[in-house]
C-alpha cells in the first residue's frame, strides 16, 4: 500500500511497482491511509511523513498501537529527512526511513522485495 | 561599565557576585543589590539552548582553567517573571600581577531579535526546500521511466536530451540539499555521529558518487592503493564523504577531458594531510581570497561549469568544525591542489561545539 500525498509520485511508484505484479493500493492522506490499513491490512505500507489531515507519525503510533495492524512492516519514504523525524519513525518500528529525491525509481521494487514479509 | 549596553557582572574567586551593571540589571529582573555577595548560580539561572542543560562546563572552565572562555551555544536567560532571553556573551578570568586569579568577568548580549530572526530565516529555507523536494522527485522518477522507454524505443539524440533533462534536474536536487545543509550548519549543530571509520573507506566512498564524471572525462585517479588501509579518524561519515566528494567533484568537473587528478594521505604529527590535486582550470589570483566564499564562483567558470558555489563552503565548514584546515595552491591554466588538515584524535570538545 502507498501513502502519499503527490499524485505524480503515487503514478512513478503505482508504475514502478505493478510492472512486478504488486497488488497495490493507494492512500492520499492520512484519514484514508488509516481506514484503508484497517480494512486491508497490506503486507507493506510505504508511508510518506507529510500528509493532509494525519501525519505519518500519527498512523505509524496508531498502527503500532493495534493488535491487529502491530505488526505490518512500514518503509517511511519521505523528503523531510531531519534526523529527529527518522529517530522517530524508526523508534516506532519503521523497517527503513527513505528519502525520495536520493534514491531512483528503480530502486523501489528492490525496497519492496527487501521490507516485504516471506 | 554601569551604562554600556550589555550585561556585565564581575564575581570574585569565590564564585561571588560583586558588581552587575543596568543592563544585567533589566536582562534579568534583579536589582544590583539583589544580586551582590551570592553565587553565579542562585543568580543567572542559564541554560543551553539546545539541551536545556546548565551551563556548568562555562563557570567551571573560567574558574578552573583561567581562560576566557565562550558557550558553545546561544544561551537562554530565564527571567523572574518567566520570559526566555536568548543570549550569546564571554566570560573572562582577571588576573592579578602575579598570575593569581582574583575574580572573572562576564559579558552577556541579548540576542533574541537576531535568534528570531534566524530561526524564521532557517524555517522558510527548510520549508521552501523540502517543498521543492517533491516536485523535483517526480521529474527525477519520470525521467528515469522515460530514460527506460525511449532507451528502447527512440533514437539515440532523444536519449541524450532525456539524459541532459536529468542532469539538470539532479543539480537542482543537489543544490536543494546544499541548501537543506547549510541551513543545518548555520544553526550550530553538527558534528553528528562521529565514529572510528577507515579513511580509505570514506575515501571510496566520496570516489564511488564521480564514478561516473571522472568515466564521462576519461579522468584517471591516481593515488587510492597508497592510502593505508589501517588509518582510521573519528568523524561522521556522511559529512567526510561529502568532504572528499566535493573535492573530488569540484577536481573533476573544471579538469580537461582525459586528465589525471591525484589523490594522497599522509600522517603528519598529529595530523592527517590530504591532498588532492587536478590539472584543470584553476583559481585566478585575483579571486583566491574569495574561493570558500558562500554562493561564490570565480570568473573562469562561472559561465561555462555548472555550480553552486556552496561545495567549498560547506566543506570549509565541516572540516573546520572538526578542528581541521583547508587550503589550496592554484594557477589559472595549470591546475588546483587542495589540502585538508584533519587532526588524528578528535578533541571531545570540537564534537560538541558548533558554530
Amino acid at each position: 500500500m502507498i501513502v502519499e500525498d503527490d499524485a505524480v509520485l503515487v503514478n512513478a511508484l503505482t508504475l514502478s511497482l505493478e510492472d512486478e505484479g504488486y497488488d497495490i493500493s493507494v492512500a492520499t492522506d492520512g484519514e484514508e491511509a488509516e481506514k484503508m490499513i484497517f480494512k486491508e491490512k497490506p503486507d507493506l505500507v510505504l508511508l510518506d511523513l507529510l500528509l493532509p489531515i494525519k501525519s505519518g507519525f500519527e498512523i505509524l503510533k496508531m498502527m503500532r498501537e493495534n493488535p491487529e495492524t502491530k505488526d505490518i512492516s512500514v518503509v517511511i519514504l519521505t523528503n523531510f529527512e531531519q534526523e529527529t523525524s527518522i529517530d522517530e519513525g524508526m523508534r516506532l518500528g519503521a523497517k527503513d526511513c527513505i528519502v525520495k529525491a536520493n534514491i531512483d525509481i528503480k530502486d523501489i521494487p528492490t525496497i519492496v522485495k527487501k521490507y516485504l514479509p516471506t | 561599565m554601569r551604562d554600556i549596553g550589555d550585561a556585565v557582572f564581575v564575581t570574585d574567586s569565590e564564585k561571588r557576585i560583586v558588581l552587575a551593571n543596568t543592563a544585567m540589571e533589566k536582562l534579568f529582573g534583579l536589582s544590583e543589590e539583589e544580586m551582590v555577595g551570592k553565587k553565579i548560580k542562585e543568580v543567572i539561572k542559564l541554560s543551553y539552548e539546545s539541551s536545556g542543560k546548565q551551563p556548568n562546563d562555562l563557570i567551571d572552565a573560567v574558574f578552573k582553567k583561567k581562560k576566557l572562555v565562550r558557550p558553545l551555544e546561544t544561551l537562554i536567560v530565564r527571567k523572574k517573571d518567566g520570559t526566555r532571553i536568548s543570549v550569546d556573551g564571554v566570560a573572562s578570568p582577571i588576573i592579578d600581577q602575579n598570575e593569581k586569579m582574583v575574580g572573572t568577568v562576564w559579558v552577556l548580549r541579548d540576542v533574541t531579535k537576531q535568534r528570531e530572526l534566524e530561526k524564521i530565516r532557517e524555517d522558510f529555507i527548510s520549508m521552501a526546500s523540502h517543498q521543492m523536494r517533491t516536485p523535483l522527485t517526480g521529474i527525477k522518477w519520470f525521467i528515469e521511466l522515460l530514460r527506460g522507454e525511449a532507451t528502447k524505443t527512440s533514437s539515440k539524440s532523444i536519449v541524450k536530451y532525456i539524459n541532459s533533462i536529468g542532469e539538470s534536474n539532479q543539480r537542482l536536487i543537489d543544490l536543494v540539499d546544499d541548501l537543506l545543509v547549510t541551513n543545518k550548519n548555520g544553526r550550530g549543530s553538527d558534528v553528528r555521529n562521529p565514529e572510528n571509520y577507515s579513511i580509505k573507506k570514506i575515501c571510496q566512498g566520496a570516489v564511488d558518487l564521480q564514478s561516473r564524471l571522472f568515466a564521462e572525462k576519461n579522468i584517471q585517479l591516481d593515488g587510492m592503493d597508497q592510502i593505508p588501509e589501517k588509518y582510521e579518524m573519528g568523524v561522521d561519515k556522511i559529512q567526510m564523504i561529502q568532504v572528499f566528494g566535493n573535492l573530488l567533484n569540484n577536481a573533476g568537473r573544471y579538469s580537461p577531458i582525459g586528465s589525471k587528478i591525484d589523490i594522497r594521505l599522509e600522517k603528519k604529527g598529529e595530523n592527517y594531510l590530504f591532498s588532492i590535486k587536478d590539472r584543470g582550470l584553476g583559481i585566478p589570483e585575483s579571486q583566491k581570497s574569495r574561493i570558500f566564499e558562500k554562493f561564490f564562483r570565480a570568473d573562469n567558470v562561472a559561465e561555462n561549469v555548472p555550480g553552486s558555489g556552496l561545495g567549498l563552503y560547506l566543506t570549509k565548514g565541516i572540516v573546520e568544525g572538526y578542528g581541521g584546515k583547508i587550503w589550496f595552491d592554484s594557477k589559472e591554466g595549470t591546475g588546483t591542489t587542495f589540502f585538508v588538515k584533519l587532526p588524528i584524535k578528535q578533541k571531545k570538545e570540537w564534537i560538541t561545539k558548533r558554530r
